[in-house]
């Protein structure tokens, strides 16, 4: 794999045999052994993908060539492959094989694409640094003294340093979209139900979408078709058509309106990051788009909703880790009891112990309808004001992220700070609607994402806009430096 | 908003948490922060507000099909006795 190569290059690449998959798959590889032992993308490399390469190669000589042959994929350790380790980044996983491969990497795979390895992530995908990873720690090939951002980064990692051309995440509150936007690459969240969330380790159901990470918004677009679709394994996916995005991501912005959100701008947002934002606009308006202020009142809420919904959602599901069925298990307290208490201490890092105490009080007797059921009323609001405002407008521009990447370290001592990294990423999984981040420049030399969010499931409305930002741009063409 | 280190140590054993005294003094310090943070709700005016019932699921008919899954997941269990899981005693 060479930097800037696209799908669409890979394939044609393929097609001609000019290049073959298990060469695809080596150049990725030995990028890999390479690049990341600084970087710490990668738990786990999958010596299997050099022999999927070959029988690819085979298949392709006996003339069946498939759209996503020779395409390598990152895979964020919170989604299974049958038979194989997958660990959350958790000590209470550890050495679990999975019993299933997610219907949405299982896609990819039917497709041609082949997983070159798991990677890092914040410990059951609780942070938005990635230092809550039980294993190792994740920097930026920006600035290696920078977090990639979280929790989905080692996979943005693996494809902005180019060890994968591709990666897939989750994301509960914006652990796909804020990484990408710290290390200048596109990530989307689809619409709630898009994707199935099948063979994914549980966060919180009710806001955990899987989604694509890639250089362009094409190769994002190419792979979110290839993942989406109705799935019997999860009951949240719709049975909605998925559109072939590809007119989509041709067509121009003439005509389009685009809504900045005042909520998303102002306080607690880096002035800096602000003006590129700011800066697209003007490049939207020079492409004939129509841009307009406008207002979602509760987007001030909803980090304080989130920060109820998500804990209480996460606290039930992390109930299942009770050393009985799979995982850590410490017998040596002499009951059942113990067996939970002990196996649950043992194999929950700080965040997640937090995050479940959290979640406890917000259900607990007493509590839950001051601060669950208030949580749940607010996101009821803030969905009826998207609703409104894309009455008015195709897509909302804003940043994605209120910062450029911070140092490692910075944020871990003081949970509330790292907290709010996700105040403009929470409002989308609140209300369901598809959200991307696409590189918008740079501020003091880092990345900064600017965030597109659209009506649920209008996703090509996402698609035509970045598409044409980057036809009317350079900056998603820019790598890192050093490595 | 106040929570005492008793509160903290009701709530670990509802969550099944063994919790050593390090954990709950650092608990007992940061969770009334990110509680008042997130108190900020009670502001909202939610009163005109229809249900928050979700209408996500689609639903389907509940049907039993066949599964060949039991031994896989056994494979994974601490420790199994045939096709159940050992746990210690229930009562000690």
């Amino acid at each position: 794999m060479t930097p800037q190569q696209t799908i669409a290059d890979v394939h044609t690449d393929v097609a001609a045999k000019a290049v073959s998959v298990t060469e695809l798959v080596q150049a990725s590889l030995s990028r890999i052994s390479h690049v990341d032992p600084q970087l710490g993308a990668f738990l786990r490399v999958r010596d299997q993908a050099l022999t999927e390469a070959r029988a690819a190669d085979q298949r392709i000589a006996a003339g069946e060539l498939l759209p996503l042959d020779g395409v390598t994929v990152a895979v964020k350790d919170n989604m299974g492959l049958i038979g194989e380790e997958v660990t959350a980044a958790s000590k209470i996983l550890q050495g679990y094989k999975a019993v299933m491969t997610s219907t949405a990497i299982a896609k990819l795979q039917a497709l041609g694409a082949i997983v070159v390895g798991k990677t890092n992530l914040d410990e059951f995908a609780m942070g938005a640094s990635t230092e809550n990873s039980a294993y190792q720690k994740t920097r930026n090939p920006w600035n290696p003294a920078l977090v990639p951002g979280g929790s989905s980064g080692g996979s943005a990692v693996a494809v902005a340093a180019d060890e994968a051309l591709i990666a897939i995440g989750s994301d509960t509150g914006g652990s796909i979209r804020q990484p990408a936007s710290f290390t200048n690459i596109v990530a989307l969240k689809p619409t709630y139900g898009r994707i199935s969330r099948y063979g994914l380790v549980a966060l919180a159901s009710s806001l955990d979408q899987i989604g694509p990470f890639a250089h362009t918004v094409a190769d994002a677009a190419i792979i979110y078709r290839a993942m989406a679709g109705q799935d019997p394994h999860d009951a949240t996916t719709s049975h909605r058509v998925v559109e072939d995005p590809t007119a989509s991501l041709r067509q121009s912005v003439q005509g389009m309106r685009i809504g900045l959100p005042k909520e998303f701008f102002g306080e607690g947002v880096d002035p800096a990051v602000s003006k590129v934002v700011l800066d697209a606009a003007d490049v939207y308006r020079s492409l004939g788009a129509e841009v307009i202020e406008v207002t979602v009142p509760h987007a001030r809420d909803a980090l304080a909703a989130y920060y109820v919904i998500q804990p209480a959602e996460a606290s039930s599901n992390l109930a299942r880790f009770d050393g009985i069925r799979y995982g850590l298990s410490d017998r040596t307290g002499g009951s059942l009891h113990d067996i939970y208490t002990k196996s649950r201490d043992a194999g929950f890092g700080a965040e997640v112990k937090r995050r479940i105490m959290i979640g406890t009080f917000v259900l607990s007797s007493g509590y839950a309808d001051a601060f669950y059921g208030q949580a749940n009323r607010v996101r009821a609001m803030l969905r009826e004001e998207f609703d409104q405002v894309f009455d008015r407008v195709d897509v909302l521009l804003t940043p994605t992220s209120p910062t450029t990447a911070f140092p490692l370290g910075a944020r871990t001592a003081d949970p509330l700070t790292m907290y709010l990294a996700d105040l403009l990423t929470v409002p989308a999984n609140l209300a369901n609607i598809p959200a991307m981040s696409l590189p918008g420049g740079f501020a003091q030399d880092l990345p900064v994402g600017i965030q597109l969010m659209a009506r649920e499931w209008d996703e090509a409305s996402i698609f035509r806009a970045g598409a044409a930002f980057q036809k009317a741009t350079d900056w998603h063409t820019r790598r890192p430096a050093g490595v | 908003m106040e929570i005492s280190r008793q509160d903290i140590q009701k709530l670990g054993e509802l969550a099944r948490l063994e919790l050593r005294e390090e954990e709950i003094d650092l608990l007992s310090e940061q969770l009334p922060k990110i509680v008042t943070y997130v108190s900020q709700l009670q502001q909202v005016d939610t009163v005109t507000t229809p249900g928050e019932e979700s209408t996500l699921y689609s639903g389907r008919r509940d049907e039993a099909h066949p599964s060949s899954v039991t031994d896989d997941i056994l494979t994974q269990a601490p420790e199994r006795e045939g096709s159940a899981w050992k746990v210690d005693a229930v009562f000690s």
